[in-house]
């Protein structure tokens, strides 16, 4: 009779991933939902002197030594949080930028309504307007905001040229609705780090857990680091955008004996 | 080897949502009194066909769920009620021992009309792995 498979060992469905700081017991954070399989590697590089000696057909038994091995982690991150893509890109730093919304240098209503997927506006007033200038549309309470930087300063009027922009329009404005000047869209702005030794704020202990149907799969990696080759990102009509993102551990350089990995699995 | 429709159509006949829209949610075919006039909704899972592994006691089980609603629109929800309830679910086991590991949403199958009655329905398959053998 074949042997029977315990059907409660069995794990079908992705693991979630958690990072926190390392050596850290507080809460950990999730990277997210991600959007296939979930990878972990042992890398091990292993030698045989034997496989050398003269006379010696195959490699001896009890003479294998293990000269490498690590554990890596892979995984398709789909959000772009800027907190989360310095787990991909080593160094990347993420600010947010403020909007404000004062309308200090140019305060205006929409002389015509607009259209989603329009490029240019129709505005009441074009003093004080320039090229390069942030305008926040419709930015009141309860309002349809969008947000784009000016192109092309034309004329006023609901007859007149408006203001050009790169990025059409999301939302249909009405006529009426205030167009002010502002400081900044509110996004993230992530950008390249610089090439030097990565500091210790930059390891993170990660968690990827998965569900059995007699409980959890976790499998732990310490001081975990990108080592992600290449961090691309694919926009395409049929294909969803994310990160494919490698983690390698790393041992504590102070305490050589802990491990860089442990995987706990239900008893 | 066991059959886990029914604890599929638990999972959502009880479901809050599903349930807030209709709790006639069948097996194999529509009781009496579910195909009325004026409509109502209901729901009928069919199953499609089963894959078994050849050796770990698992299976593949594809289940179509026929939503039916008062109009097209209402099927389209109640559809989607029914997606909810069961997409991206994980491991659960119900007091006969029946596991299901996860089910997902794996098709839409678009909104037609029974050819019998007339009424507007809308199909998705289910997607569903499950035990072959009860737990413990």
């Amino acid at each position: 009779m074949a042997l029977v498979i315990d059907p409660k060992a069995y794990i079908i469905g992705a693991a979630e991933v958690y990072y926190r700081a390392i050596a850290s017991l507080g809460p950990w954070s999730s990277i997210g939902a991600t959007v296939d399989d979930v990878v972990f590697r042992v890398n091990q590089t292993t030698f045989n002197p034997s496989e050398d000696f003269n006379g010696v057909l195959e490699p001896i038994r009890e003479m294998d030594y293990i000269s490498k091995a690590g554990a890596e982690a892979e995984f398709t991150m789909p959000e772009f949080a800027g907190p989360k893509i310095a787990l991909a890109v080593l160094g990347a730093t993420s600010a947010t930028s403020p909007i404000t919304e004062t309308g200090a240098g140019y305060t205006s209503t929409l002389a015509a309504a607009s259209v989603v997927g329009a490029t240019n506006l129709k505005v009441a007033a074009v003093a004080a307007l320039s090229v390069g200038m942030t305008v926040g549309i419709d930015v009141v309470a309860g309002g349809l905001r969008e947000y784009r930087v000016i192109d092309v300063v034309g004329t006023l009027g609901a007859g007149g040229t408006g203001i050009t922009f790169r990025d059409p329009l999301l939302q249909a404005h009405a006529s009426g609705v205030v167009i002010i000047q502002t400081d900044g869209d509110g996004k993230s702005v992530i950008s390249p780090g610089i090439v030097r030794r990565q500091p210790l704020s930059a390891y993170n202990d990660f968690a990827l857990v998965a569900q059995s149907p007699s409980n959890y799969y976790e499998l732990y990696l310490y001081n975990a680091i990108s080592k992600t080759d290449s961090a691309e990102i694919s926009f395409g009509d049929e294909s969803m955008a994310g990160i494919k993102v490698t983690l390698g551990s790393r041992r504590d350089g102070a305490n050589l004996a802990l491990p860089s990995w442990r995987l706990r699995v239900p008893a | 080897m066991i059959d886990p429709l029914g604890y599929l159509l638990t999972t959502i006949r009880d479901n809050p949502a599903v349930a807030a829209l209709t709790t006639r949610v069948r097996g194999g075919e529509p009781a009496p009194g579910d195909s009325t006039t004026p409509c109502q909704r209901f729901v009928v899972l069919v199953r499609l066909g089963t894959q078994r592994d050849k050796r770990a006691p698992v299976q593949e089980v594809r289940i179509v769920a026929r939503c039916y609603g008062v109009d097209f629109r209402d099927a389209a929800t109640l559809a989607g009620a029914v997606s909810d309830a069961i997409h991206n679910i994980g491991p659960r086991t119900n007091p006969a021992g029946i596991l299901i590991y996860r089910s997902y949403d794996d098709s839409g199958l678009g909104a037609e009309k029974d050819p019998d009655t007339g009424q507007p329905h809308e199909d998705l398959i289910v997607q569903m792995f499950a035990a072959t053998q009860a737990v413990a």
